[in-house]
C-alpha cells in the first residue's frame, strides 16, 4: 500500500472515530454520568394507526361498497379527519399464530367495540410509546419515570430487581438496568387487555417486552422493543422507531384526561330518559 | 472551663439539638426523593367536641384505641351458620383488610392534633354561604342523583382520586395514601397513587393558564422548603369528600403547599388555600408524610369501574320497578 | 394544654364514626347509589375467579341451590392495592375456595351478566376471614398463613 493510501486510511479513522467519539460525549448525562433521559418525547410515526407497513385509508372502520371498502356508518361523517395516513411501519409482518391471525382481522373488523383506546382505557407497553401525544421522562439517580399525556397514564421504572408482578396491570411491571448507555427495560405482568396500534394487534397476558431507548443524537431516541408471547406469536419480533425531542414551549405535556369524554359512550344508554 | 466547653460542643452538635440538614440531590438540590404516605386518624376538620389544637400522649392513646377497635372486631371469625347482616344494621361497605387509613393521630412540631387544619384557630373551614350550600347540593347527591354520570364524583367517576387524595391539597383518604416523589434539575414530579396521577412541577416555570383537574402547578425553593403554587382548577375538581372530610372551593382557588424534609422519614406538608369567593378567610393545614415503604402500584380505575355503570343501572332498574 | 376528659373524646369519637357509617360508608363509591340496604344476602360458593382491579376488586363465585342449579355472583370488594403491599398476589387464593360472603344486593337485580352484592363479611367456609389482618389483634403469625398480611 503507498504511503498516501495509509495516509488516507489513518484520517479516515480518525475522521470517523472522532465524530462517533463526539456525538457519544454530546449527550446529554447526568451528574453520575449516566445518559439523560429527562424531557419531553414524542414520536413522529403512524404507528398507533397500524405497526406494519401500511397504505393510506379511508376509514378504520369499513363496510363493503361497490368497488371496495366504504367508511362504516357510524364513520362515515368524519370525511378525511377520519382517513388513515400511510405508514413504512415500524415492524415487518407480525408472526402470529394461525388462531390469532384469525383473531387480528376479527378484531380489525370490530375496531370501534373492541379497540380500548376508543374507551380511553390505560394503553399499555409499548402502544403508549407511540401514542400520537408526548410523553416525559423524569429521571434521577434513584428513578425513572414515565408520563404519558395520553389518558395520564403512567410507568415507574424499577432500577432494582421487584421480583415476579404481583398481580397483571395494563402498563405492566417495568424494570430497567443499563447496557453502557442504552438503558433496557423488561415489562412482565402484563394484562391481556391492551392492543399494540388501532389495527386489531393484540397480545395475552403472557406478554413480556423488552425496551431499549438509546441516543443517537441529543435530540433523538432510537427505541427498540422486542415482543415475545408464546401463547399468540410464533416467535418474538422486533419493533423500532425514532423519538423525538420536543422544545422550547412545546417541551412540556398538557392533561388529556380523555375518562370524561368517553362518558356517553359507554354510560350514555343508561341516562334518565335515555331514548 | 474546658470541661464546659466541651459539653457546650457535644451538646450542640447532639441529633436532638443540632438542626436537620437534608441531603441534596445530584442536581444540588434539597432531597425529597422516595414514597411517603400522608395516612393518619386525625381529621382535617377538628371534631366538635375537641376545644385545643392538640392533646395530650394520654388523651391520644384512648383515642387511637378507640378508632382502631374496627380492626380487630373486623377480623373476628364469624359463625359459619350466622345470617344474613339484618336490614337493621348499619351498613359497613368493608372488611378492614382493604382498608389502610393509618393508626395514629398526627404529630406536627411535637404536638399531637386534633385536626389537619392549623388555621383557622378554630380548626374549621371559614365557608362563605355560598360554598356552603354548594356543599350541601354536592353532599346530597351521595344518597341521590342518578340520572347522569356527570352527577356522581370526580372520584366515582375516575377522572381524579377522591377525597382530594391527588388534591391539591393532597388530603389522607381510607387507603392508598402513597406518593412517589422524583427529582430532576427543574422538574419535581409526585406521582400520586390514586388515580395514577402524575403531578408535574415546573420549577421557576410560569403558570400554564390551561384549566386542569389537578390545577397546574409551578415550585421555586425557598432555603431546603419546595414551594408550589397551583391554579387554574378544572371546574369538576369544585367539590371533594371522603368518609372523614369534605369541601368546596372555586376554581379560581390558588393552593399553595410546602415542603419541608425535618428528618431522614419524615417531610412536613404544609397547604393554604386562598379562594376569597368560596371562603372568608385562606385556610391552612399541616400533614407529615412519613416514609413507607412501597412500591406505588396501579391504580387503573376507569377501566374497572363497574360501579359506575352499576350506580346508574340500579336507579334505571328502580325506576322501571316503580312503573310497572 | 388543658387535658380533655377521656370520656369526652370517647363520645366525639363514637359521634364521629357513627357519622361516617351512616353517611357514606364506603370510599370510593357511595353505597346507597350501588347497593341495596333492604336486600341482605348470604352467598356460600365457590371462588370462579378474582379480577384484582380498581376501584374495587371483584370476586366471582359460583352459588348452588337447593336444586342444584347454579348462579354466578359477583362480590365487590376494596382496593386490592392495600393486600398487594402486604404481600397478596393474584395466587393467594385459588379457584374452587369455598367462602361464604355477607353483604347486601346491587340494586341492579337483573344479574346481567351475574347477580351483584358488596362483600361486607368475607370469610372462609369455617368462618374465619379470608384475609387476615396485623395490627395487634394477637392473631397468631408465624408466616405459614399465606392469607396473612404482613405490616
Amino acid at each position: 500500500m503507498f504511503i498516501s493510501e495509509r495516509l488516507f486510511l489513518v484520517v479516515c479513522f480518525i475522521f470517523c472515530t472522532s465524530h462517533s467519539f463526539a456525538d457519544n460525549n454530546n449527550i446529554p448525562r447526568l451528574p453520575n454520568g449516566k445518559p439523560d433521559f429527562n424531557g419531553v418525547w414524542q414520536v413522529l410515526n403512524t404507528a398507533n394507526y397500524n405497526i406494519e407497513p401500511h397504505a393510506a385509508s379511508s376509514a378504520m372502520s369499513l363496510k363493503d361498497g361497490p368497488y371496495g371498502s366504504l367508511p362504516s356508518d357510524e364513520v362515515v361523517s368524519l370525511g378525511a379527519v377520519g382517513s388513515i395516513p400511510a405508514g413504512v411501519g415500524v415492524t415487518d409482518k407480525i408472526p402470529y399464530q394461525e388462531w390469532a391471525l384469525r383473531k387480528r382481522e376479527e378484531n380489525k373488523n370490530n375496531w370501534l367495540d373492541r379497540d380500548p383506546e376508543i374507551k380511553c382505557y390505560l394503553p399499555g407497553t409499548p402502544r403508549a410509546t407511540y401514542m400520537p401525544f408526548p410523553f416525559q421522562i423524569i429521571q434521577s439517580e434513584q428513578a425513572f419515570f414515565f408520563a404519558y399525556e395520553y389518558a395520564g397514564a403512567t410507568r415507574n421504572v424499577f432500577l432494582s430487581d421487584p421480583g415476579p408482578a404481583p398481580i397483571d396491570s395494563w402498563m405492566g411491571q417495568s424494570y430497567g438496568q443499563w447496557e453502557g448507555d442504552t438503558f433496557v427495560i423488561e415489562v412482565t405482568g402484563n394484562n391481556d387487555q391492551t392492543w399494540f396500534d388501532r389495527s386489531g394487534n393484540f397480545h395475552s397476558d403472557a406478554l413480556h417486552v423488552e425496551e431499549r431507548y438509546t441516543y443517537k443524537h441529543p435530540n433523538l431516541i432510537r427505541y427498540e422493543a422486542t415482543i415475545t408471547d408464546e401463547k399468540v406469536f410464533t416467535r418474538p419480533w422486533k419493533m423500532s422507531m425514532n423519538i423525538y425531542r420536543r422544545q422550547a414551549e412545546d417541551a412540556q405535556i398538557l392533561q388529556f384526561k380523555c375518562v370524561e369524554f368517553v362518558e356517553e359512550l359507554i354510560y350514555g344508554h343508561l341516562r334518565r330518559n335515555h331514548e | 472551663m474546658n470541661r464546659l466547653l466541651l459539653l457546650l460542643i457535644l451538646l450542640y452538635t447532639h441529633p436532638a439539638y443540632a438542626e436537620y440538614k437534608t441531603p441534596e440531590t445530584i442536581f444540588d438540590q434539597p432531597d425529597l426523593q422516595g414514597i411517603w404516605s400522608n395516612a393518619t386518624i386525625t381529621p382535617l376538620e377538628r371534631p366538635y367536641n375537641a376545644k385545643e389544637s392538640s392533646i395530650s400522649k394520654h388523651d391520644a392513646q384512648a383515642w387511637e384505641q378507640q378508632a382502631n377497635a374496627y380492626i380487630s372486631i373486623s377480623e373476628q371469625p364469624i359463625d359459619p351458620d350466622a345470617p344474613a347482616p339484618k336490614t337493621a344494621d348499619p351498613a359497613k361497605g368493608y372488611e378492614s383488610f382493604w382498608v389502610d387509613r393509618g393508626t395514629n393521630l398526627a404529630i406536627v412540631n411535637g404536638a399531637i392534633r386534633t385536626s389537619l387544619i392549623s388555621y383557622p384557630s378554630n380548626g374549621k373551614i371559614p365557608y362563605r354561604s355560598s360554598a356552603q350550600s354548594k356543599l350541601q347540593i354536592f353532599l346530597s347527591r351521595f344518597i341521590s342523583g342518578f340520572d347522569h354520570p356527570e352527577q356522581r364524583s370526580p372520584g366515582e367517576r375516575c377522572i381524579v382520586g377522591y377525597g382530594s387524595s391527588g388534591g391539591p391539597p393532597m388530603l389522607p383518604v381510607l387507603y392508598n395514601n402513597h406518593i412517589q416523589i422524583i427529582q430532576n434539575k427543574d422538574h419535581v414530579l409526585i406521582h400520586v397513587e390514586m388515580n395514577h396521577d402524575a403531578r408535574i412541577i415546573r420549577l421557576n416555570a410560569p403558570h400554564t393558564p390551561l384549566p386542569a383537574w389537578l390545577g397546574n402547578s409551578i415550585g421555586i425553593w425557598e432555603d431546603e422548603t419546595l414551594v408550589v403554587t397551583t391554579k387554574h382548577f378544572a371546574k369538576g375538581q369544585d367539590c371533594r369528600a371522603s368518609m372523614t372530610h369534605w369541601f368546596c372551593m372555586s376554581e379560581n382557588a390558588t393552593v399553595t403547599e410546602r415542603f419541608t424534609r425535618i428528618s431522614d422519614s419524615q417531610i412536613l406538608y404544609e397547604f393554604e388555600i386562598d379562594d376569597p369567593e368560596s371562603f372568608s378567610d385562606v385556610w391552612k393545614g399541616e400533614i407529615p408524610l412519613n416514609a413507607a415503604e412501597g412500591p406505588i402500584y396501579e391504580y387503573a380505575c376507569h377501566e374497572g369501574n363497574y360501579g359506575m355503570k352499576n350506580i346508574l343501572s340500579g336507579a334505571r332498574q328502580q325506576e322501571a320497578e316503580l312503573k310497572q | 394544654m388543658r387535658s380533655i376528659r377521656p370520656s369526652y373524646i370517647i363520645l366525639s369519637i363514637t359521634c364521629f364514626l357513627l357519622i361516617i357509617i351512616s353517611f357514606q360508608v364506603r370510599a370510593h363509591h357511595a353505597f346507597a347509589a350501588e347497593f341495596d340496604a333492604n336486600s341482605p344476602v348470604k352467598l356460600s360458593g365457590k371462588v370462579i375467579k378474582i379480577e384484582w382491579i380498581n376501584p374495587h376488586a371483584w370476586i366471582h363465585i359460583e352459588v348452588a341451590d337447593e336444586s342444584g342449579s347454579s348462579q354466578i355472583w359477583m362480590i365487590e370488594g376494596g382496593t386490592p392495592n392495600t393486600l398487594i403491599r402486604s404481600g397478596i398476589n393474584k395466587n393467594s387464593i385459588k379457584p374452587g375456595t369455598e367462602i361464604i360472603v355477607r353483604g347486601f344486593q346491587a340494586k341492579d337485580k337483573t344479574c346481567k351478566p351475574a347477580c351483584k352484592a358488596n362483600g361486607r363479611d368475607i370469610t372462609l367456609s369455617n368462618g374465619e376471614k379470608l384475609f387476615m389482618g396485623s395490627s395487634g389483634t394477637g392473631a397468631p403469625r408465624d408466616g405459614t398463613d399465606p392469607r396473612e398480611l404482613k405490616r
